[in-house]
């Protein structure tokens, strides 16, 4: 066995364990939030915040370093966690938007709002999605792989406006757990928060290194056909 | 049975410009609601479905490429061995 595939099913298990854990606390433990918040809606919270911070933000943050170092170095390996973690970045920011538009319903009243907050997040899951959607369909050539990484740095620049738009315009996202906010109220929703952000984060390191592999994998096949074929193989 | 929370934020409306300290209902949202529970499971389905599709994309296409990947190692060990 790999260390690597111990490692990673070592990492699967302790996840698996965690979400668990954090299911049965929310379904069956945590109390109800007020009726404005949702009532027993507001239990998507447990999994819509968690996903935004160490599901989308974290993809976007490995996608940002693997990109810049890719740029410096031109390493194959950061160009496919590059690659990997912006496929992550969309299928959490999917998670987001998706949680978070059920969630309004019931809460505001309203599917969808061009509240700041929401309009900045929209824009950059879709500049993740331009990305993944580059590289699926142009060819893996330098100048398409430098053009994506340029992207991934792009995107990663509306995160800080994504998180302090609230702030600074204001709409529809309510204030509280930042400074000056009201609080969950209890502290078992508290908890519970801290350990959907911990299961969540682990699912994203465990994306990316699968989607990664996957990439990795794809570039050694390349290069094993191009020995083929310098051994004398035919190219059909 | 679970009692509901009443100290989390409040529900007052905000003030222009500024995050409202609470949920508030959007101007001109629909008044036909979906029900609570409702919400939940169409939320947490939907957030299963999303997770467990992008897994199993990934496990897929990471177990086929392992394959096509060890296939052309051994056709490239047996081509460099074979004399031209």
């Amino acid at each position: 066995m790999k260390a690597s595939n111990w490692a990673f099913d070592v990492l699967l298990a302790i996840t698996a364990v965690i979400f668990a854990y954090l299911i049965t606390q929310i379904f069956f433990f945590l109390p109800n939030a007020q009726l404005s918040a949702g009532g027993i809606a507001q239990k998507i919270f447990y999994f819509h915040f968690p996903s935004i911070f160490c599901g989308f933000f974290l993809s976007i943050f490995i996608c940002f370093a693997a990109s810049a170092g890719f740029l410096t170095s031109g390493s194959d390996g950061l160009n496919s966690l590059a690659r990997g973690a912006a496929d992550c970045a969309v299928a959490f920011g999917g998670v987001m938007l998706v949680s978070g538009t059920i969630w309004a319903k019931r809460a505001w009243g309203i599917w969808w709002t061009w509240d700041p907050q929401l309009t900045t997040a929209l824009l950059t899951v879709l500049i993740y999605l331009a990305i993944v959607l580059l590289r699926a369909f142009s060819p893996d050539g330098a100048p398409e792989r430098r053009f994506a990484a340029a992207l991934g740095i792009l995107g990663a620049v509306n995160v800080p406006i994504i998180r302090y738009s609230v702030q600074k315009w204001g709409g529809n996202h309510p204030v509280v757990l930042r400074k000056g906010g009201a609080g969950l109220g209890d502290p078992a929703m508290v908890e519970a928060l801290r350990i959907g952000f911990v299961a969540m984060a682990l699912l994203c390191i465990l994306f990316v290194w699968l989607r990664t592999e996957a990439y990795m994998l794809r570039s050694r096949l390349a290069r094993v056909e191009e020995e083929a074929l310098s051994c004398g193989a035919t190219d059909s | 049975m679970q009692k509901p929370m009443q100290s989390a934020a409040p529900t007052n409306p905000p003030a222009t410009g500024a995050a409202p300290d609470g949920f508030v209902k959007v101007e001109g949202g629909s008044t036909e609601q979906i029900t609570e529970t409702s919400s939940l499971i169409v939320a947490y389905s939907a957030i299963w479905i999303i997770l467990m599709s992008f897994t199993l994309v990934t496990l897929r296409a990471v177990r086929s490429l392992r394959i096509h990947a060890e296939r052309a190692d051994k056709a490239v060990r047996q081509l460099s061995h074979t004399p031209r």
